[in-house]
């Protein structure tokens, strides 16, 4: 097959726009997708500090390298954050990978660990949850709780925006998913980008319409050296929604990209959705909410992890 | 037609095709989609609309694992 744009042997077929495209067309597409999307939404300005979490898998490794190269040219800083969750034979690997291409691309390096954090890793609260049957996957503290701890350390790094590599399909299930369980608060917060709050640094998502299949190409196109390995608490409805996702685009090409404009379109003109938020602070760890303690915090008790013990360290430093 | 195929990681295995056939047909007859895999067949990217011949290589790479 030959790329429709150049002629070039071509290493994909973009069904959406029924086009064929050559490695180079395909890395330079990708490259003004990401580009667009911050230039549009104005998600990076000039000359401000830009934190990014960087997993170690393809998105956000990949994410980090664009993104080290527009900082470059906008006169931007970069700083990087893995959490390490402590999901033993997984995210050993991803840090490894997060550890070096951050040390390729010269990008500054913060690693963040729940052990440390929260004095528990996900495998022990995994169990935890297993014990006591909460109700709630795995998934969800890690969420939930990798989210809170983002916040914190991009606040705490002096960061004017956080950014996340999530793709079109990230983006397309989480859609679907807040759809399906009628969530409007978490539904009404996707977008390219997440406000400024008090508290919170704002989010952006520069990967947003960018085809997980695209990241992955591109990465291997580009050489990028990523994590693959799959993590082991994987599962539930997450993934029922994905797969739902993908065999939709499979038989009906374009349907991740009408699921998310269909949205956007939506969204303009939903009447605003209360915050879910509000000015108040977390009793516990200081973190914005709307309730007396946050999500975050109110996960943990549930398991019986009590915050301010003397190594649950939530909250520390965590006044602004 | 016979052709070698390689889930990346893990140990080749011979596959008869029909004459003809696509990197397609491969992934269909071992049930995985498109949507989530990248195929390079004897070392190439390639889209799944590419045809294969006797002897062709065909790694599978699995690109939904999350991060
Ligand atoms: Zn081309
Ligand atoms: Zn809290």
């Amino acid at each position: 097959m030959k790329c429709s744009l150049c002629g070039r042997n071509a290493v994909y077929n973009r069904r959406y726009t029924g086009t064929f495209l050559c490695d180079r067309c395909l890395a330079r597409s990708v490259e003004r997708k990401f580009q667009r999307t911050i230039s549009e939404n104005k998600l990076i300005e000039a000359g401000e500090r830009i934190a990014v979490a960087v997993s170690g898998g393809k998105d956000s490794t990949t994410c980090m390298h664009l993104l080290a190269e527009h900082c470059e040219r906008k006169n931007c800083e970069l700083v990087a954050v893995t959490i390490d969750e402590g999901i033993s034979g997984y995210r050993e690997h991803g840090l490894r990978a997060a550890r070096k291409n951050a040390g390729l691309l010269g990008v500054e390096h913060k690693v963040i660990s729940f052990k440390e954090e929260l004095g528990a890793t996900l495998d022990e609260i995994v169990g935890l949850v297993k014990e006591r049957g909460t109700g709630f996957g795995a998934c969800t503290y890690c969420g939930v709780l990798r989210r809170s701890l983002l916040n914190r350390a991009a606040r705490e790094l002096g960061a004017d925006k956080l950014a996340t590599a999530h793709n079109l399909d990230d983006e397309a299930q989480a859609i679907m998913l807040n759809y399906v369980r009628s969530d409007l608060a978490r539904l009404y917060r996707l977008g390219p980008s997440y406000p400024a709050r008090k508290g919170f640094v704002p989010r952006i998502k520069p990967f947003r319409e960018i085809p997980e299949k695209e990241v992955a190409l591109y990465a291997m196109i580009k050489g990028i050296e990523v994590d693959s390995s799959e993590c082991p608490h994987v599962g539930g409805i997450h993934v029922e929604i994905r797969d739902f996702i993908n065999s939709l685009e499979e038989n009906h090409p374009n349907s991740k990209f009408m699921i998310l404009r269909t949205f956007d379109k939506i969204k303009a003109n939903m009447a605003q959705v209360p915050s879910e938020f509000g000015d108040k602070r977390c009793g516990k760890c200081g973190e914005p909410t709307a309730a007396s303690i946050c999500r975050a915090c109110g996960l943990l008790e549930g398991l019986g992890i009590e915050i301010g013990a003397e190594n649950c360290n939530l909250g520390k430093n965590s006044a602004t | 037609m016979n052709v070698e195929v390689r889930f990346a990681g893990e140990k080749a295995r011979e596959m008869a095709v029909d004459l003809g056939a696509h990197v397609l047909d491969i992934l269909k007859q071992l049930g995985v989609g498109r949507e989530v895999v990248a195929v390079r067949l004897d070392g190439k990217l390639v889209p799944e609309e590419e045809p294969l011949q006797d002897g062709s290589k065909v790694e599978i790479f699995r690109i939904v694992t999350g991060g």
